[in-house]
């Protein structure tokens, strides 16, 4: 974190190669969330670096008494994902399968198709169950942290969370419940 | 393997996104790229120096108000009645 607003110094004092380290700091964490917020993996790299360059543009404003860093630039990315997903595609709510097809070979082929079957859900849920989730169950991040990147309530970030997981837990309950 | 291992197996290849190669060096190119548009369309000299922070933005708004405020009752002053 100090280490993050020493960068961020030297970067507002002219020193943009400096910025690289943030760049590679963050590159991982940030390419993971627009990779499960985004449907299209084709999307991630640009809607990545649009990301970094917006955070570079912007790195002005960020105030570290609000946020770490990570949450300011998770919050652009959030962002920048929805609107990636405005333009795409209208949101279609309610689109999950109502149950996972386990007809298939056993083993890996299986195990494949449950996967498979188990991103379109996600995919398919509303992008306000869709980002809590990614950020809490993929990310690692906690509560406060979601909640201070969507602008919400602990208690709204608690209820979508609780959305998504059931959605996900019961098609994923059903499948490997049959017989 | 259980429900919950391949709900958690399913969750790890989800988290397991990979940075394609040579990305960050993508990044710093498009930087690199507006910090040059940056710095041609920034003022030089005096001006450069005024708007070069907020705090300095903010004083010569001031002095600029202030400065506005006297001509006004300058103006003022010369209609009124001695």
């Amino acid at each position: 974190m100090s280490d993050d607003l020493e960068v961020i110094r030297r970067v507002l004092a002219g020193e943009g190669e400096c910025f690289r380290d943030l760049v590679e700091r963050y590159q991982r964490p940030l390419f993971r969330l627009v990779r499960n917020l985004l449907p299209d993996p084709n999307d991630c790299a640009d809607v990545a670096q649009e990301v970094f360059l917006a955070a570079y543009t912007s790195l002005g404003g960020y105030d570290p008494r609000r946020a770490a860093f990570s949450t300011w630039l998770f919050t652009i990315a959030r962002n920048k994902c929805w609107n990636a997903l405005k333009k795409k595609r209208p949101h279609l709510p309610g689109n999950l399968p109502e149950r996972i097809d386990a007809r298939t070979p056993e083993g890996v082929l299986a195990e494949e198709e449950l996967f498979r079957q188990l991103d379109a859900a996600l995919a398919a849920l509303p992008p306000e169950q869709r980002t809590a989730f990614v950020l809490s169950e993929i990310q690692g991040l906690s509560h406060e942290e979601i909640g201070r990147i969507e602008g919400v309530k602990l208690g709204t970030v608690k209820s979508r969370l609780s959305r998504a997981r059931d959605r996900l837990r019961s098609l994923f309950q059903r499948t490997v419940e049959q017989p | 393997m259980d429900a919950d291992d391949r709900y958690q197996a399913w969750k790890q290849r989800r988290a397991a996104a990979e940075v394609p190669e040579g990305f960050a060096d993508r990044v710093m190119q498009t930087v690199r790229g507006v910090q040059g548009r940056q710095q041609r369309h920034a003022p030089a000299g005096v001006l450069g120096l005024l708007f070069s922070s907020r705090l300095s933005k903010v004083a010569v708004c001031t002095l600029a108000v202030a400065a506005c405020v006297v001509r006004v009752a300058a103006v003022v002053a010369v209609l009124l009645p001695e």
